[in-house]
């Protein structure tokens, strides 16, 4: 997909540099850091030259995940808008959609991994995909099976739901 | 296999539908604890209706339930009344719904996502016992709404008389309203509403906080129904002030009777509702051709 129509001079592009849990730098463009509501707040109040961030809490395959989807919502937003500017028609937020869809379907652990970092970063888009995704995956499941996936211990004197 | 914290696995539960959620109540009691929690209940209310997942129930005599998102047939649910005729097995009539609850009739309220029912108590329309013979009950009209500050869901009754002429030919009015409070079980004298307001006999409809019944003057030659019509099922999303309208026609032959209603875990019988100050709500007409839109505040 086409990003953005680009003018020929393009003023350099600033970054942000993430460390993830396991010492891994990522230097990403600062519209994509700033989906993160937590770098987002106080973010001006930093020294530029200090734009960098420990992330203590996500794994650097996790963080590679979450760039993924941050880039390709920061650069959806362009071409929906450049869309809606020059009045052609566009199917961009459905095939967004589609896109999240095929993103947020991951195994279980990758999934809660990247939950859990969405919620650490708090980017409340993918916070939301991610806890649908969850809730939809355990929508009609037995208590057990539930017990199972989300790692609890029956605590119950009489199960009622044993004997299945 | 790494294990969610609890404030993330609570918005995982608030967006499921009540079904699960009183079927995991077993999963350990943490969770059971958790979706007894009136704040839970709240916030899990809250998200079905900014997410608008409503369902639809519709009667032909029997009750059935479908989700609104599927709108499939081999996904419609037959539902239990708890006040069935017992020869017939025929529902009585529902006289209005707000945040999942029903009023069932004049008698009871009634939760279907958790099937939990409250019978209210009986009271008599007390102008009508003082001198009977005099009176002619015209019309009854209830609805079921919910008050915000006072945090409680109240059941309003208007009822309304025809007296005997007069020997100048003129006939005495006279209107009652009563409001019934769930959390404190009892039923209340209210103020009157104006007396020369005709009313269709329809339940009143719970919009943007207040209950609305149509209602017009003798003047009047036009009569409108909006929000409420069973050829349209007509959900009301006060937050964009849009309507949505459903071609329900196609699917179901006229003389089916519908209800939106979001699966909620609101329950009757906690008895915890401290009874609050009631406010004047915004009168809201919905459309140019409605002759009178009163609304009438939970008192």
């Amino acid at each position: 997909m086409k990003d953005s129509f680009n003018p020929s001079i393009e003023p350099p592009k600033k970054t942000v540099t993430l460390v993830s849990s396991d010492g891994y730098d990522f230097e990403v463009e600062e519209e994509v850091a700033l989906e993160s509501q937590v770098i987002k707040d106080g973010f001006e109040d930093k020294a530029v030259d200090d734009r960098e961030y420990l992330l203590f809490n996500v794994h650097s395959d996790t963080l590679e995940l979450i760039i993924k989807y941050c880039e390709k919502h920061v650069s959806s937003r362009k071409s929906i808008s450049a869309a809606a500017a020059s009045s052609s028609s566009s199917n961009g937020e459905e095939a967004l959609k589609e896109w999240d869809e095929h993103f947020i379907s991951v195994d279980t652990n990758t999934l809660y991994d990247i939950l859990m970092a969405a919620d650490y970063l708090n980017i409340k888009s993918l916070l939301d995909l991610a806890i649908q995704k969850v809730a939809d995956t355990i929508h009609g499941r037995s208590p057990e099976q539930i017990r199972k996936k989300f790692n609890i211990e029956n605590d119950s004197i009489i199960d009622p739901w044993a004997s299945e | 296999m790494s294990t969610l914290p609890f404030d993330i696995v609570t918005i995982i539960l608030e967006r499921l539908t009540v079904k699960s959620l009183l079927r995991f109540k077993c999963v350990c009691k943490p969770w059971c604890c958790l979706i007894n929690d009136p704040l839970f209940i709240k916030r899990h209310l809250n998200t079905a209706i900014e997410t608008e997942k409503f369902n639809i129930m519709f009667s032909h005599h029997h009750l059935h339930s479908i989700e609104y998102d599927s709108f499939e047939f081999n996904e419609v649910v037959d539902i239990d009344y708890p006040y069935k005729n017992k020869t017939s097995g025929c529902v009585e009539v529902l006289s209005g719904s707000c945040n999942g609850l029903m009023l069932g009739g004049i008698f009871f309220l009634w939760n279907p996502s958790t099937k939990e029912f409250k019978k209210l108590p009986k009271t008599y329309i007390e102008i009508c016992e003082e001198i009977p013979e005099r009176y002619l009950i015209e019309i009854r009209n209830y609805g079921l709404g919910y008050d915000h500050t006072a945090d409680d869901y109240k059941v309003v009754r208007i009822a309304k008389f025809n007296g005997y002429q007069d020997n100048y030919g003129d006939a005495t009015v006279d209107c009652e309203v009563k409001v019934y409070t769930l959390g404190t079980n009892s039923w209340k004298n209210v103020a009157d509403v104006p007396q020369n307001l005709l009313y269709d006999g329809q339940s009143g409809v719970y919009v943007n906080g207040a209950l609305h019944w149509l209602a017009f003057t003798e003047q009047g030659s036009e009569f409108v129904r909006v929000m409420k019509d069973h050829d349209d099922l007509v959900p009301y999303d006060p937050k964009s002030q849009k309507v949505k309208t459903l071609g329900m026609q196609d699917i179901f032959s006229p003389g089916f009777e519908a209800e939106i209603y979001v699966g909620s875990l609101v329950s009757l019988n906690s008895g915890t509702y401290v009874e609050g100050k009631g406010e004047r709500m915004n009168t809201k007409g919905e459309e140019d051709e409605l002759l009178e839109d009163i609304s009438c505040p939970l008192p």
